[in-house]
């Protein structure tokens, strides 16, 4: 698993590793709207790294978002005037500015930011901490993603994938992994764990050698 | 097991990534010639080839083939910086963008409802005496939650695309320096004779050994960049030392025969950079916690009020210990209209039309705001100090641009009078007061005579 801080720095990290015997490469495609694949990166990376094994090499986008909150606090960013001063008070720092039923529901929505669902337009859905703490360097949302498929011979409704390639300078064919079915963080889990033991990774990587 | 299938794209994934980084930027940057340059800079042409050193056999060409090696070396140092900034603003920009439209169509009473029961649905399925303590709070409670919720969201994003504008123009105003001293230096360097492009080339190569006003801004708003020797946008590059490449271009100049100047230049540049670093940082943290989300400058843009003491202070703290703008005063200077140049020629205008008259007054307005930080002379009043930029710096070049039409105008029809500069001169002085200036209406004779005087002028 290879986290690099943005897509330009896809490049970057590909010239850095591709040395080190990797034959196969995967670049991870979502926005920061698909709420469990955010979720699962926070914890699932080092999982992913072994899962995927020695030869395979995954590109992720890292989420900044709990260094971000802790950056503010430590800073007094702005941020942090604005939303901290409920996170704090949830610690025990209450005072009087926060005794109203409101205050005291913001500050608990706002605990819950991820379990926050908001509705910003017909049928269409996020959570809270999409809103407030969204991952720049991710794909915003929908009409990001809509902009982008393209380029990797994709439909828009096929985001979010999992696409693996063999050489970034190279014109050939990708394979695309389809992630659009994955609800929840646990079922992300569950479907990690089983493809990349599955028959179906073991011919892109048997592909990836005869290619090598 | 979900759908696995092969996709043909039309170029390499690398492009195709490429491509993609582009899509989503502002248009506003993809648009921009320097952004342009930045994206496609290639490290490989901004140095001479060994080839060209031994072709070179004299001593001055060789200490012109390093000067413009340091330069090569300096630019690999700095590009990386820009191009890693451009993709944090940009996204930023675009970011806030969207979800500040995400976040008024969520306040709609329709769409806070249907959050609310969305809301409760999902934190019924979590564990937890707090999560079921939510589910049992009245609807109209929630509604509140949700608007103060929406309103800092909005706030929020509203100020972080402030902030990423900010530093659009701060970092178009660096790479635009950047670029014309590149372009100058290149154009310079076939003169063997011509110091400045050695002493520009030195000031650029220092530029690497201390973090820009926007890279310190953008690290106090949250933005990690790597260490410069860590950064690099092609691996094909192995970056020089810009610094070792100096001394040498100094020690193999011919312009001076004990080429201790250039060396003494070096030095006097190198301990600006030791000292000034630590203060421009100071200067910059120190400025972020006053103005917070705010944009101080805001209150001054063209033609919105007129100059003030206060704007005259702001401009004054925000210029830093080497000399530079903070990235809140590069903004707001960007958005000022460029000063009128005594060079050019202005042709006839038809002074009865409104946005001519406008278009005038805004030229007035940038260009004394341009000059507000120049001295004031001893016992000099406020008003006298304003009234004497607008004479001094705008009226005097609009009189020479005139004076220039004037002269190359084949038409008689096209000619100014002296009576039309006059009149040009009070409405000018009219449309300014509108918004707070207390200008006079300039001395008529004196401006007869140097009108008399610009028109007797080579």
């Amino acid at each position: 698993m290879i986290p690099v801080p943005g897509l330009d720095q896809v490049r970057i990290a590909w010239i850095e590793i591709r040395a080190q015997g990797y034959i196969l490469y995967g670049f991870m495609l979502y926005s920061d709207a698909d709420t469990p694949l955010v979720n699962y990166m926070q914890s699932g990376l080092v999982e992913i790294d072994a899962l995927s094994g020695a030869e395979c090499a995954i590109f992720v986008i890292e989420s900044p978002s709990a260094k971000w909150i802790e950056f503010t606090r430590r800073k007094d960013h702005p941020w942090w005037r604005l939303f901290g001063r409920y996170l704090q008070a949830t610690s025990g720092q209450s005072s009087k500015e926060f005794d109203s039923i409101s205050n005291k529901l913001v500050r608990e929505l706002l605990k819950y930011q991820q379990a926050v669902i908001v509705q910003v337009a017909d049928a269409q859905l996020v959570t809270l901490q999409h809103l407030f703490a969204p991952d720049y360097q991710l794909l915003y949302d929908r009409s990001e993603v809509w902009s982008v498929a393209k380029e990797f011979g994709i439909k828009p409704e096929d985001v979010p994938c999992l696409i693996f390639f063999h050489d970034l300078d190279d014109d050939e064919d990708v394979t695309i992994v389809d992630l659009t079915d994955l609800r929840t963080e646990r079922q992300a889990t569950r479907y990690f764990r089983r493809f990349f033991g599955s028959r179906e990774f073991k011919k892109i990587l048997r592909e990836a050698r005869a290619h090598a | 097991m979900p759908e696995i299938y092969k996709s043909r794209i039309t170029r390499s994934f690398g492009e195709s990534l490429s491509r993609v980084k582009r899509a989503i930027l502002p248009t506003a940057i993809l648009k921009d010639s320097l952004a342009g340059w930045v994206m496609d800079f290639d490290a490989l042409e901004t140095e001479p080839s060994p080839t060209e050193f031994r072709q070179s056999e004299r001593r001055d060409d060789r200490g012109t083939f390093v000067l413009m090696s340091a330069m090569g070396a300096a630019l690999q140092q700095q590009i990386p910086l820009y191009f890693a900034s451009l993709f944090c603003i940009g996204r930023q920009w675009r970011v806030s963008e969207i979800a500040i439209e995400s976040l008024e169509s969520a306040s709609s009473r329709e769409n806070i409802l249907a959050s609310i029961e969305a809301t409760q649905g999902h934190l019924s399925r979590l564990k937890g005496k707090r999560a079921f303590l939510l589910v049992e709070t009245p609807v109209e409670s929630f509604v509140e939650a949700f608007h103060l919720i929406f309103d800092s969201g909005l706030e929020h994003h509203r100020a972080q695309l402030r902030q990423a504008q900010i530093w659009w123009h701060g970092w178009q105003s660096e790479v635009g320096n950047l670029k014309q001293t590149v372009d100058a230096c290149i154009a310079r360097s076939s003169d063997k004779g011509d110091d400045n492009a050695f002493i520009e080339i030195i000031r650029m190569v220092f530029k690497t050994y201390q973090p820009s006003p926007l890279q310190l801004s953008l690290e106090q708003g949250g933005v990690v960049f790597k260490e410069p020797q860590q950064r690099s946008i092609s691996s094909r590059v192995q970056t020089s030392e810009p610094m070792l490449l100096t001394i040498l271009a100094a020690l193999t100049s011919s312009r001076d025969p004990y080429y201790f100047r250039d060396l003494e230049r070096m030095f006097y540049y190198w301990s600006r950079t030791i000292s000034d670093g630590p203060k421009i940082q100071i200067a910059l943290e120190r400025l972020r916690r006053k103005y917070g989300l705010q944009d101080p400058f805001e209150k001054y843009q063209s033609m919105a009020h007129s100059v003030s003491g206060e704007l005259r202070k702001l401009v004054l703290e925000n210029e830093l210990p080497d000399e530079s703008d903070s990235p809140w005063l590069m903004a707001w200077k960007q958005t000022l209209e460029e000063e009128p140049s005594s060079w050019e020629a202005l042709r006839r205008r038809d002074l009865r039309s409104t946005s001519v008259l406008l278009s005038f007054a805004r030229s007035a307005d940038s260009t004394i705001k341009r000059h507000i930080r120049d001295t004031i002379t001893p016992g000099e009043l406020w008003n006298e100090f304003v009234q004497r930029l607008f004479e001094d710096e705008w009226i005097s070049t609009i009189l020479a641009q005139i004076a220039k039409a004037n002269k190359e105008s084949e038409s008689l029809e096209n000619l100014w009078t002296v009576d039309s500069f006059l009149e040009l001169i009070k409405k000018v002085v009219s449309q300014l007061r509108t918004i707070g200036y207390s200008l006079d209406v300039p001395d008529e004779n004196r401006w007869r005579d140097a009108w008399g005087k610009a028109h007797l002028e080579k």
